[in-house]
């Protein structure tokens, strides 16, 4: 698992806590389609997103399309910097 | 014509080529265009419906398709019912049913997943100006046998305690005395650009649509999921320069941790409503110090009653101040009485009791509910009185002062504990994010009181400690009020409308 999905996945399992097993944590999980992940919770990953990659969102960034799994997460971010 | 179709033409008339719908893709709809599609659509629907009566339910999302189905439906002289087009398929099909509806108005996207349910529904795809409507006919429906009042505009459906909605009946004039108050006491005009946050089917977006149309305001809808995302509440102020905003204490709570207000002035503000819930001090003075340039009102009042009172906030903040500001005094078509569990009394300093509201606003009653609008609706001094179920008090200036919910008042050992207070304890532990306590009774013949916490941490943490949260609660109440247990949750149970669902709280094991 590349560098970016594996410091996101230790924040969503240690930080916010989601109830999911790591193994069950795969790349292509549905986090916030699934609600595993709700508004707030999003909202805390955006900023950790931000801080941990030194990358800014703009509002509308901040929806299924860029958050919705690990894989997705990380293309953003990739694109991004 | 009744009072809404007035003012739907009125509007029509004086502010023919000025905006009067925006939405987040920046595309604009005149009140001309406006025009152009309702006159259009309630033609369409007049032949449709004609002869049925009966309300029409309009499931459609926060797009000009559906304030144009709404004015339609208002048009043609029937009631309208929104529907949350995010609600499970069977609690609109629920709804559906209850008020016998007889046509729906929904979108090609949405008709197949609550058309199934419709046993015998016929669907007619129309299209109008460009954008394609799917009404549904259920020709079984029997409106007929529905006792509703004559002038009936509206039904909303809230939450009800038997975990069935209930169908509040709103008429031209209840709806028309809070409107013109509103545009009256805001001071609206065609130069406001008034936010749309709360979605049809909550009695907040009343003042948004119809204040903001009658005084020619341009409207911004805002979608569900933008009102989720604070980042974006606060662009949209700025970018479309919104001067009246009307919205939770919860949604600004969530602006001020992730909206990024530094960013903008947003001094286009020119009043900020709030109403739903108690906006604590600390937050609210933090808002309002960003927007110093703007007016802040509390605005109170159950579904069944619109808005019945309201509290202006003084110019200066008050940092000594920490009691929330009180829900102030009635609005000029409302009168408000107290029941302190002997009598029912005027508004007199020092009463404490359940909130009772008489005057042009109070609600036709609720639908298909006999034994519930005779609980809930009383005749005091000749005049028709709904029971709020809310716990207020009153002070020396004659201000009410919201205290709880008449089922959160509870009493143990003597005690009479307000269990938001507890919960208000709790909140202000920093890593506690949200804190929902009950009260459950035990024992033989259920007569022991149990008092449990149930809260969430916030970003993730743990549990905490009993003997801390003890010692917390301590300092903020007294030892009588302790809960017996805390129970850590990792997600609050919510209601349809984002409060903590004490109900499926009760229910947890």
């Amino acid at each position: 698992m590349s560098e970016i999905k594996s410091a996101v996945k230790t924040y969503l399992l240690e930080e916010l806590n989601l109830p999911v097993k790591p193994e069950e944590l795969t790349d292509d999980t549905p986090l916030l389609s699934s609600r595993l992940i709700d508004s707030i919770s999003a909202l805390l990953l955006v900023e950790f997103l931000e801080k941990e990659f030194k990358i800014e969102f703009q509002p509308h960034e901040v929806n299924n399309d860029n958050l919705d799994s690990l894989q997705l997460i990380e293309q953003f971010v990739q694109g991004k910097r | 014509m009744s009072g809404l179709q007035r003012l739907i033409e009125d509007a029509f008339n004086r502010f023919s080529s000025r905006i009067a719908l925006v939405n987040e893709a920046n595309q604009t709809l005149s009140y001309d265009g406006l025009r152009q599609g309702v006159h259009a659509l309630s033609g369409v629907l007049t032949g449709f419906h004609a002869g049925k009566g009966g309300p029409i339910a309009v499931c459609i999302p926060k797009q000009f398709e559906a304030v144009t189905s709404l004015l339609s439906i208002v048009r043609t002289g029937a009631a309208y019912i929104p529907l949350d087009p995010e609600a499970p398929a069977s609690r609109n099909t629920y709804i559906i049913n209850d008020a016998r509806v007889s046509l729906v108005i929904t979108t090609a996207e949405l008709s197949p997943s609550l058309h199934p349910l419709l046993q015998d529904g016929i669907i007619h795809p129309v299209d109008i100006l460009g954008s394609t409507y799917h009404l549904i006919l259920l020709d079984y429906q029997t409106p007929e046998l529905l006792d509703m009042p004559e002038d009936l505009a509206y039904i909303l459906y809230t939450s009800g305690s038997t975990g069935l909605p209930k169908g509040v009946m709103i008429t031209h004039q209840n709806a028309m005395c809070f409107i013109q108050w509103g545009v009256r006491t805001f001071s609206l005009t065609p130069e406001d650009v008034v936010s749309s946050i709360a979605p049809f089917h909550f009695d907040l977006s009343v003042f948004d649509l119809y204040a903001g149309l009658s005084s020619g305001a341009t409207i911004v809808l805002i979608s569900p999921a933008s009102v989720k995302n604070p980042m974006i509440l606060a662009e949209l102020i700025d970018r479309f320069q919104i001067s009246v905003w009307y919205a939770t204490p919860t949604t600004m709570k969530m602006m001020l941790r992730f909206g990024r207000m530094d960013r903008y002035s947003h001094q286009s503000l020119r009043i900020v409503l709030f109403a739903g819930e108690v906006f604590p001090m600390t937050p609210l003075n933090e808002l309002r110090a960003r927007w110093s340039h703007a007016s802040f009102y509390n605005l109170y009042g159950p579904t069944e009653t619109n808005v019945c009172t309201f509290f202006t906030l003084p110019e200066e903040i008050d940092p000594a101040q920490e009691e929330p500001y009180p829900i102030g005094t009635a609005c000029s078509y409302a009168l408000c009485f107290v029941d302190d569990g002997t009598q029912i009394s005027d508004l007199v300093p020092d009463i404490e009791g359940e909130l009772l509201v008489a005057g042009e606003s109070v609600m036709g009653g609720y639908l298909n509910l006999p034994e519930r609008n005779a609980t809930s609706l009383l005749h005091h001094q000749g005049r028709l009185c709904y029971r709020t179920g809310d716990i207020v008090r009153v002070d020396q200036d004659l201000q009410i002062h919201y205290l709880s919910r008449k089922d959160r008042m509870v009493k143990r050992h003597g005690f009479r504990i307000e269990l938001g207070e507890i919960e208000a304890g709790l909140h202000d532990e920093p890593g506690i994010a949200e804190a929902g306590v009950i009260q459950r009774m035990s024992g033989p013949d259920l007569q022991e009181s149990r008092i449990i916490a149930y809260y969430t941490t916030c970003e993730g943490q743990s549990g905490l400690e009993v003997p801390y949260l003890q010692s917390f609660l301590l300092g903020h109440i007294p030892s009588y009020m302790l809960p017996d247990q805390f129970i850590h949750l990792l997600e609050m149970p919510k209601t349809s409308t984002q409060k903590v669902d004490y109900s499926a709280l009760k229910a947890m094991p």
